[in-house]
């Protein structure tokens, strides 16, 4: 691989030993994939911050790494976390995990993280078309290449803070010109289409997008509603490993090209998936939103339905920078939670084993997790 | 002998633990004693401490990179990793625990090296060794 004089000298240790350790892991798993070069980044988003993923093992790691001095060189922000760090008391969280999260997002800041704890990076960062970028989360991956067009690979929890560290990424897969074009283009039958908008909603048909495609870069042949596109997008992420779909109307880089290959998603492709991830049997202990975390407006639509229907109990989570700009009384049947989602939540000691969510990609991780899960389109959950 | 792709440096000897299916770190091996939990896997029960552990290519979640950190913190990691194709999962966690990675054989290494057998994994240049010491079957 070719490298600049400066990156030679971050490789030889001449800025470090945390400097060093970094370029190191880039450039073996650059050369591992073919980049001819690095490129320069100017943000980074790290994934895997929660402790009961990333468990002692990650803690040891970010704190050691924190210690040597490594410092992030671009503006970095961090997912969620397991807890929200000012309610989990409340939620029936064991002292020495929270402890431990803390010690986590601890040593991320003093490496000069922000400490957003949320999935949309994509609303806080200023990141525009053609930006180079690291970012880890997939929802966020996917926003990023696909509406905005900034430049991203999946890259991993562990890759992006190394990235983030030397400012820079291998240059290959969807960071090059060649890598963005279209691999396959996909349809959706008329008919099924039509189940979509009445009954199954787009987080599941982007689950089975994914499903079907799973990799190259997959180009739409229909539109997905402007509402509908963060639950789309990822639920293609929890089914597959795609980092960038090109949108009809939506996507900055959608051409009218000729693809090769062509697939149509029929009905009984949406009929089998849809239960396929409903695990769930008997009545649901709750009813979550916010994976992908919810922006203002759709917790303020949220809670003024949900205001209706005292019955139901409700867990919506969200960034704490919505949470603050929330200005609608919180009904009691509903507890937002932000720093945090379910999905990288210890479930179980909170006492959530029975969900149903309006959310795809949080039903595929809430399934594998052993939960009982049903996914359930949001206007169907808030008009029954 | 045979020829591959060194993506981390070094040399060791070690008894060899074959898996011909992909292993996810995260899940499949406990992080604090280096033992295969996955029951679905063919080394199920096995050690991956000291060995020299071969297996296609990594899957699964990201967090396997810091599980191989851990073992190798705690003295439980593989002496060395011989991949198909290996990918940033395993290639990040080797560089951090300076464990011996090699990936591409240039021969089906699978056909070559069974569990038990010892093998000598020679990483200095870009082109790695893999010598395979066969024992007789008892």
């Amino acid at each position: 691989m070719y490298l600049t004089e400066e990156e030679e000298r971050g490789l030889r240790g001449d800025y470090g030993e945390a400097m060093r350790l970094a370029y190191k892991v880039v450039v073996k798993v650059g050369e591992a994939l073919g980049a001819p070069r690095l490129i320069k980044i100017v943000n980074a988003h790290i994934s895997g911050i929660s402790y009961k993923n990333i468990g002692d093992a990650g803690l040891d790691l970010l704190q050691s790494l924190a210690d040597m001095g490594a410092r992030f060189s671009v503006p970095t922000t961090i997912n969620p976390a397991a807890i929200d760090l000012e309610k989990w008391v409340h939620l029936n969280i064991p002292r020495v995990f929270a402890e431990k999260q803390k010690k986590i997002v601890e040593a991320l800041v003093k490496m000069g993280a922000v400490p957003l704890l949320s999935c949309m990076p994509y609303f806080y960062s200023k990141i525009e078309y053609g930006d180079q970028i690291a970012w880890a989360e997939s929802n966020a991956v996917l926003y990023a290449n696909s509406i905005i067009g900034a430049r991203t690979n999946r890259e991993g929890g562990p890759l992006s803070l190394f990235e983030a560290i030397i400012g820079r990424a291998p240059y290959v897969g969807l960071r090059t010109p060649e890598g963005r074009q279209p691999t396959i283009r996909v349809r959706v039958g008329e008919k099924a289409y039509k189940l979509v908008l009445k009954e199954y909603g787009f987080p599941l048909l982007g689950y089975v997008l994914g499903k079907i495609v799973k990799k190259g870069v997959p180009q739409t042949d229909f539109t997905v509603p402007l509402d509908e596109v963060r639950g789309f997008l990822a639920a293609i992420g929890a089914s597959s490993s795609l980092g960038m779909v090109i949108m009809k109307d939506i996507s900055p880089e959608w051409r009218e090209v000729e693809v090769q290959e062509k697939v149509a998603i029929q009905e009984e492709d949406l009929r089998e998936t849809f239960e396929e991830l409903t695990t769930l049997k008997e009545e649901a202990e709750i009813y979550y939103f916010g994976c992908p975390h919810l922006t203002l407006r759709e917790v303020e639509k949220l809670l003024e339905v949900l205001e209706k229907k005292p019955g139901k109990k409700v867990v919506l989570s969200t960034s704490r920078w919505v949470l603050k700009e929330i200005n609608r009384k919180i009904p009691e049947n509903v507890t937002i939670l932000a720093d945090m989602c379910l999905v990288v939540a210890p479930l179980r000691e909170m006492g959530y084993n029975k969900i149903i969510t309006d959310s795809a990609k949080a039903a595929h991780y809430l399934s594998a997790m052993g939960i009982e899960v049903k996914y359930v389109p949001r206007n169907i959950i808030l008009g029954d | 002998m045979i020829k591959a792709r060194t993506l981390v440096e070094g040399e060791v000897e070690g008894e060899a633990l074959v898996s011909k299916v992909p292993l996810s770190f995260y899940g499949d091996i406990d992080p604090s004693t280096g033992v295969v939990v996955n029951k679905n896997l063919p080394i199920y029960g096995e050690k991956v401490a000291g060995k020299i552990l071969i297996f296609p290519y990594g899957r699964g979640s990201t967090v396997g990179s810091y599980i191989i950190y851990r073992l190798a913190k705690k003295s439980k990691a593989p002496l060395a990793i011989i991949n198909l194709e290996s990918e940033p999962i395993i290639i990040v966690g080797c560089v951090l625990s300076n464990i011996v990675l090699v990936d591409k054989p240039e021969k089906n290494i699978f056909q070559i090296v069974e569990t038990g057998d010892k093998v000598i994994v020679k990483a200095w240049e870009k082109e790695a060794v893999i010598e395979v010491i066969k024992w007789k079957k008892r």
